[in-house]
């Protein structure tokens, strides 16, 4: 079997027995690159020299026993919104075209540190806004399941790149699904943590309440594996938990399939929605799954749901509208040729740097935060946004986990959604409250839709309990063939 | 409630961002259906909330202790015009 169609865990087992090397695996997911990535387009920046020499230099570490962690010599891509020194971050937009940023991200210098080959850099909706990666500037990323078909976003290169075989292993960023979305749609599986788990030093900002960096992998132990790599406190963020809550570095060792008595809520409001019939029957069969396995399974209700998606897209962007200021043709990135004074500098850099998705949540934000509406919009999102979390913590002193679709429907074609923003939006509607409330949540596959497409399952956990939902996606994934599920990237 | 020309304007304004441009001739409609469906939001009733901050947070801080910073080269090669050190902008005093 080629190499680019193992799991991380395996190719990691395998350099550890000497049975491959990291070069070798290195080329075999490039070569699988160069076979897919004209039908896929995954990725903005391919890092191959480097990632190749990183390779070299992980097999000697190997050979040594001085490995630098069991993730050593594995493949990873990295979206685009986060800085990797000496290597273009564009965040998918035209206003970064030509950054080069002067320092690593601290996720990116985690994954440098655990001996990980960076492969390249994963495209992603503009300043990852978006649920579906059409609004990058640079190119459409396909579903690898049919490339007829958006691969969800906004992290779609992180998640189509795994999906494909280019690579085993990514690292994306989820505001309001944006790691879980994308997963649902290729079939693999996404982690969003708990809010303050993981370093956000160096990613760019777009809601610096709601972001979170997360792994996407082809099975519940990578993901794992990824996490502890990635997790764990950081001074440089001041958001950032200690690492006693964290609970970074251990989750791989302690993962465990037992479910028996494990308590699990499924909200009845998730399921109304717009929820289609092939994916609620999808994820009704996980849900008999668990019951096999001994898990409580019960209705749960958590009404604020409907207006989770309103409280997202005014924190959201509110936040954005702050955050992007900094983007002004000053510093750095794209500088308009021709202006009249300094002002104008700013005015035409921005409207011609950003795009037009960005432009329109930098005006809803501006205009949420204007004098007027400030008590109306924001301060209400604000008190709504506490409503949800006490909410969800209601529920979890009744139940371990909830346990809902990721998405109403499977992917859509291309344009299907992007001429009207609203409808374009409800794409998030099972995943934003999660980002809401700061509370981790795994997307996994569960089954396959009309077409063969990929349905998944959202786990979703009580604050810094990743473990509890790792632990139950491995449970699930054992009793479905749908670990490890390489695309044959088609047209369906 | 709708939103008006005027106010998209000014909105723009406030974001630096140009309200003659192309994108905004859709822009302005899309803002009337984004601003409907997060208007959905004044039907929930919040009055029983207190709008107060919750203390049982508390600050993360480190230790002010003064660290290496970038070099300056290195930053300024990002900047889209620099002169003697530093990004350079229009003249913006006379």
């Amino acid at each position: 079997m080629d190499l680019y169609k193992y799991t991380a865990s395996e190719l990691s087992r395998m350099l550890i027995k000497k049975e491959t090397s990291a070069k070798e695996i290195a080329e075999s997911c490039f070569k699988r690159t160069d076979e897919v990535e004209k039908d896929v387009e995954a990725y903005i920046t391919l890092n191959r020299e480097e990632a190749l020499k990183q390779a070299e230099k992980a097999d000697e570490r190997i050979k040594n026993g001085s490995a630098s962690s069991p993730l050593d010599g594995i493949p990873l891509a990295v979206k685009d919104n986060m800085c990797t020194e000496g290597i273009k971050t564009t965040c998918a937009s035209k206003i970064l075209y030509n950054f080069i940023p002067p320092y690593d991200a601290t996720v990116v210098k985690k994954i440098k540190d655990a001996g990980m080959v960076i492969t390249g850099k994963a495209n992603c909706d503009e300043f990852a806004m978006g649920s579906s990666t059409e609004t990058s500037y640079y190119k459409k990323t396909k579903n690898p399941h049919d490339i007829t078909r958006v691969p969800g976003g906004s992290s779609g290169g992180s998640a189509a790149s795994v999906a494909a075989g280019e690579v085993p292993l990514s690292v994306g960023s989820d505001t309001g699904g944006s790691i879980r979305q994308p997963s649902s749609h290729c079939g693999v599986v996404g982690l969003k943590p708990t809010y303050g788990s993981v370093s956000r030093y160096g990613l760019i900002a777009f809601a610096s309440s709601l972001d979170q960096i997360g792994p996407f992998s082809r099975s519940i132990e990578d993901a794992a594996m990824l996490a502890d790599v990635i997790y764990g406190h950081d001074p440089l963020d001041s958001t950032s938990a200690p690492d006693a809550r964290i609970g970074a570095g251990n989750f791989a060792k302690r993962l465990n399939p037992d479910v028996k008595g494990l308590k699990i809520g499924l909200p009845k409001e998730y399921f109304g929605l717009g929820v289609s019939d092939e994916v609620k029957s999808a994820v009704m069969n996980a849900v008999s799954i668990y019951e096999k396995l001994g898990a409580k399974v019960f209705e749960i209700s958590l009404k604020l749901v409907k207006y989770a998606l309103p409280v997202y897209y005014i924190i959201s962007s509110a936040e954005a509208s702050s955050n992007l200021a900094r983007f002004d043709g000053v510093k750095y990135g794209y500088r308009s040729s021709d202006y009249d004074g300094l002002v104008d500098l700013y005015v035409k850099s921005r409207s011609e740097g950003f795009g037009k998705e960005v432009q329109r949540r930098v005006m809803l934000g501006t205009y949420v935060l204007s004098s007027g509406y400030y008590d109306a919009y924001y301060n209400k999102g604000r008190l709504a946004q506490r409503a949800i979390k006490q909410e969800f913590s209601d529920a979890f002193s009744d139940c371990d986990l909830i346990l809902t679709p990721v998405t109403p429907n499977t992917a859509f074609r291309f344009g299907e959604k992007s001429g009207d923003p609203v409808q374009m939006y409800v794409e998030d509607i099972c995943t934003v409250s999660v980002n809401i409330a700061g509370i981790p949540a795994i997307a996994m596959p569960c089954g396959k839709g009309e077409g063969e497409l990929p349905v998944g399952v959202q786990l979703i956990g009580k604050h810094f309990d990743e473990q509890t939902i790792l632990n139950a996606g491995l449970a699930l994934e054992k009793e479905l063939d749908l670990k490890n599920w390489v695309a044959d990237v088609r047209k369906a | 409630m709708a939103i008006t020309k005027k106010e998209i304007e000014h909105v723009a304004k406030l974001a630096r961002l140009d309200s003659s441009g192309g994108v905004f001739d859709t822009l302005s409609a899309d803002m009337q259906s984004i601003v409907a469906m997060v208007d959905t939001l004044q039907e929930l009733d919040l009055s029983a909330m207190e709008d107060s901050v919750d203390l049982s947070r508390k600050n993360v801080f480190r230790s002010d202790e003064v660290l290496s910073s970038f070099p300056r080269d290195k930053i300024l090669k990002n900047a889209p015009s620099q002169e003697a050190g530093g990004v350079s902008v229009p003249k913006i005093v006379e």
